[in-house]
């Protein structure tokens, strides 16, 4: 009985959270805040170096689900210069499929 | 490439840290963008979208635990934000509440970082006032 209950508060919350929103919306699109936008968040310097034949999995897969060959495509590991030294730094992986070899 | 490393790098570095990997691939027959487990594909038409880049980012941080409530889109301090407002900020924003928080976080970075925030393009701003404040 309580699995059932459990289940179903489950699906309901899914369910909710997939539900389409029926207040009227502001504007059409977002595109009004691209300048203002752009305008600023400054581009931030990077450095960047380039794996030789290795791809996290997570790239692999998402490569797979465009129909794509994992082996095209190209793989970075960016760093930001903004990216804190007391903070664990991070770098930002960053894969490229180059579309002229596909 | 370029594209992909320039734009993203304008995304605040606070929210940059929540995004996993990032993949620029051709367009595919249809689709912009997603988000997947906190990593972010982005097709060519809108590697160069400053807004899609803050959207898809905006998941990252909804569903990895970037707030205190984890996912933020199901959780009471947004919903009942939500229900005191009049209005969604957009047509993708109501698709359903995971978009939507994308959409507002996206309002809620500009009203951030512009100078005189989302009232200066908005006169309707307090019309979802209390969901780009919750962010």
């Amino acid at each position: 009985m309580l699995t059932t209950s459990l289940l179903a508060a489950v699906v309901v919350a899914s369910l909710a959270q997939a539900q389409r929103l029926t207040k009227p919306p502001l504007e059409n699109s977002l595109d009004y805040l691209k300048d203002g936008l752009l305008n600023n968040l400054p581009s931030v310097h990077s450095t960047n170096i380039q794996w030789g034949g290795w791809i996290p999995q997570d790239c692999a897969d998402m490569a797979k689900n465009s129909g794509l060959n994992p082996d095209d495509v190209l793989t970075y590991s960016v760093t930001y210069d903004d990216v804190s030294q007391k903070s664990s730094p991070k770098s930002t992986q960053a894969a490229g499929v180059d579309s002229d070899r596909c | 490439m370029d594209n992909l490393i320039e734009f993203f790098g304008r995304v605040p570095v606070h929210m940059r840290q929540w995004v996993r990997h990032m993949i620029a691939l051709p367009d595919p027959k249809g689709g912009h963008a997603y988000n997947s487990n906190g990593n972010i594909a982005l097709f060519d038409r809108v590697n160069g979208e400053l807004t899609v880049f803050l959207h898809e980012t905006a998941h990252s941080l909804d569903g990895l635990g970037a707030y205190a409530d984890t996912p933020l889109h199901a959780a009471d301090v947004w919903n009942s934000n939500y229900n005191l407002d009049d209005n969604t900020a957009d047509s993708y924003s109501q698709t359903n509440q995971v978009e939507n928080v994308a959409q507002i976080t996206v309002v809620s970075v500009f009203n951030e970082v512009v100078p005189g925030g989302f009232a200066t393009v908005e006169l309707k701003h307090m019309g979802i006032f209390h969901q780009y404040a919750t962010l």
